[in-house]
């Protein structure tokens, strides 16, 4: 019988894992837990297909109705902006406080809730373009994220509207930070001190066991703007301006991945659930990104095709290398759904 | 527990979502949460991820090294060793697939290898004879030789493959060989969904089948559905956008409506499936939504703000009961299967 290929992990019912914390003394006999789960199991969020479906038809519907708007109102000055963007943002807040307290369905909730998204990120898109347009110079950009991001954090929850603008701030700084013209000179120790200061960020909210499902885009938002950072520096370092070319290194980021990753190897070793359970999510991003930085920075080394094969095959050897210890230390035992 | 509750948390899975949502509204301790997500999580999880990746990306790095070192010193090996060494490379992979078998998932891996070096083996071969095919000859000869072996297999990743290659023969045959006139332009959509159709026939024949696992596997049937949707959309979507008198257009497109209203109706009512069922009527509602935008953009004596507004309404309504029925659609499937 050929071989069935191994789950991650074996199906655990959640009456059982209760059962196994009540066993533990972890929780006590409460009803407040079944109904919490039963309501939530009635209430739970649709497939990803009919995600799929209604967000599709949600972007569709948003952009034909906001082009009649924009068009019907000829917009076309940074006031205009700024107003109809500040508009769109307070009736997406507002309305979608009225659809969280409504009794509608799953799918007419689910609809609602991804119109109002596209209002959202189109009210956004709006205040953004007219106050940077009036603010005229390289940081209004950021400052506007920095402020339009921050209002509505807690007001517009919702996850993927966090992420992205957050994301955006961040990416923003580091735009700035090389390109911005004034920081000739100590470019690199800047660029250096962000990178430190969104990996030290992120740290922070990942081990706060205390952190709320309100804070988790953020620390997203961070791991991916550090993720983008690396991967563009490793296409391209080298900045100039009026023939000074500028070189911001990568050994400090370099060495501070390194420690991480030495620290989270050594953490899992050891058993330590932390990683494993926070960081599941973030290692697939990690295992998407990783790939494509490989592409980079093996395409961008400056040797030849010969000595490429070479760092090419002896890097690949060495992983396999690892691949073998650990099955030979038999970490990878197989479970069976 | 409470045994009384009508609801029964038996069939309903735990994960680390849940476990969070309940310690977010403070129904469990910070310390039940740890030993939850611990419990949950298997103790060689990590160590099994890493595995994986490490040899998916040992092996790449490894190939891409071997890439490089061939491009480098192209020129000056000799086509003896060019194709000897690939041939090598061949027989390397099946001699260690007879050593694992083919019941382990490594010697499946190797077979996999030896196939695609065959595509590799071919490519090079037309480029140091310069014999002058045309590419899809290519995939032709590649797809003839490795059928065998993906006989012989049961492994799907090399089914994948196989009919990935077949697809492309297909494509490129049409187009470098057949040469059809304008009349019969769009006949290779037929051609891709027979093909196609044919190997999901096999799917689901085989679905009740205990040997066959390998290909009961759900992202099986997620490929083969996908790979039997897009070709019968295509014509259809082609059509509503440039309507024409051409007869494989037509018949392409009727083939397509026709092919949906049997794939509702096999995963439906035959072998329901609601993931396959839902990408049915997706790509239904994606048929509509053109037709609809198509409709009313050419609607005359209509302004922009109009047409925009008409079309956002069309929208909503296409979507929304699209959504409603499929949700209907996974209750009744949910209550049909309890």
């Amino acid at each position: 019988m050929p071989e069935r290929l191994p789950s991650y992990s074996a199906y655990i019912s959640a009456d059982e894992l209760l059962n196994e914390l009540y066993g533990k003394k972890l929780i006590d006999c409460d009803d407040s837990i079944i109904d919490f789960l039963t309501q939530h199991q009635h209430s739970k969020r649709p497939p990803f297909y009919l995600n799929f479906l209604i967000g599709l038809g949600a972007f569709i519907a948003s952009v034909c109705f906001i082009s009649v708007i924009v068009i019907g109102f000829a917009i076309r000055s940074d006031e205009g902006f700024i107003i109809f963007g500040f508009i769109f943002c307070v009736l997406a807040i507002l309305l979608q406080k009225i659809v969280e307290g409504s009794d509608v369905g799953v799918v007419k909730n689910s609809f609602f809730s991804q119109s109002l998204f596209y209002f959202m990120m189109s009210g956004k898109v709006l205040l953004c373009f007219g106050m940077a347009s009036m603010f005229d110079f390289s940081w209004g950009l950021s400052i506007t994220l920095l402020l339009v991001t921050a209002s509505t954090y807690f007001l517009y929850p919702v996850s993927i509207d966090r992420f992205i603008w957050c994301t955006a701030f961040f990416i923003s700084l580091f735009v700035n930070i090389l390109w911005q013209r004034d920081f000739v000179g100590y470019r690199e120790l800047i660029f250096n001190g962000l990178i430190l200061f969104y990996a030290v960020s992120a740290v922070l909210l990942m081990t706060n066991i205390k952190m709320k499902f309100d804070y988790a885009p953020l620390l997203y938002s961070l791991l991916f703007s550090l993720c983008i950072s690396v991967l563009f520096l490793a296409s391209h370092n080298k900045f100039g301006y009026w023939h000074n070319e500028e070189v911001v290194g990568v050994l400090f980021a370099t060495w501070l991945f390194a420690g991480c990753l030495i620290f989270a190897i050594h953490g899992i070793a050891k058993g330590s659930s932390k990683p494993k359970n926070e960081a599941l999510v973030l290692a697939y991003l990690g295992v998407f990104l990783f790939p494509v930085f490989l592409i980079l920075y093996y395409y961008n080394l400056d040797i030849s095709l010969m000595d490429k094969s070479i760092v090419l095959i002896s890097s690949g050897l060495a992983l396999l290398a690892g691949r073998f210890y650990i099955s030979f230390k038999g970490w990878d035992k197989e479970i069976f759904a | 527990m409470n045994s009384d509750k009508v609801f029964s948390l038996e069939h309903l899975r735990a994960d680390p979502r849940m476990v969070e949502e309940l310690y977010a509204h403070d129904k469990i301790s910070p310390e039940a949460r740890a030993y939850a997500l611990d419990y949950l999580s298997s103790a060689n999880q990590w160590g099994l991820w890493c595995s994986r990746v490490l040899l998916a990306i040992g092996s790449t790095l490894v190939l891409s090294g071997l890439i490089y070192f061939f491009a480098f010193n192209w020129s000056k090996i000799p086509p003896l060793i060019k194709l000897s060494s690939i041939q090598l490379g061949i027989v390397g992979c099946l001699i260690f697939t007879y050593f694992y078998t083919l019941k382990r998932l490594i010697g499946q891996n190797f077979l996999f290898c030896a196939s695609f070096l065959v595509g590799v083996f071919m490519a090079v071969f037309g480029q140091i004879y310069q014999t002058g095919a045309d590419a899809y000859k290519l995939f032709m000869m590649w797809s003839l030789m490795i059928f065998g072996w993906i006989l012989i297999s049961n492994f799907s990743p090399l089914w994948i493959l196989w009919l990935a290659v077949t697809n492309l023969f297909i494509i490129l045959w049409w187009d470098q060989g057949a040469l059809p006139d304008h009349s019969m332009k769009y006949m290779v959509f037929i051609y891709l969904v027979i093909l196609n159709s044919a190997l999901l026939s096999l799917r689901e024949y085989f679905a009740g089948d205990k040997d066959k696992f390998w290909m009961q596997q759900p992202w099986v049937r997620g490929v083969l559905v996908l790979a039997v949707l897009i070709p019968m959309a295509f014509p259809i979507i082609i059509l509503i956008m440039n309507p024409s008198s051409n007869f494989s257009i037509i018949a392409s497109a009727g083939l397509g409506l026709l092919g949906h209203t049997v794939m509702y109706s096999l995963y439906r009512y035959q072998r329901p499936n609601i993931k396959a069922l839902a990408a049915t009527i997706l790509s239904l509602c994606i048929i509509a939504e053109v037709l609809a935008l198509k409709v009313i953009a050419e609607l005359p004596g209509m302004s922009d703000i109009l047409m925009f507004l008409v079309m956002a309404v069309a929208t909503l309504t296409i979507f929304s009961v699209t959504a409603i029925y499929l949700r209907k659609l996974m209750d009744i499937l949910e209550v049909d299967h309890a």
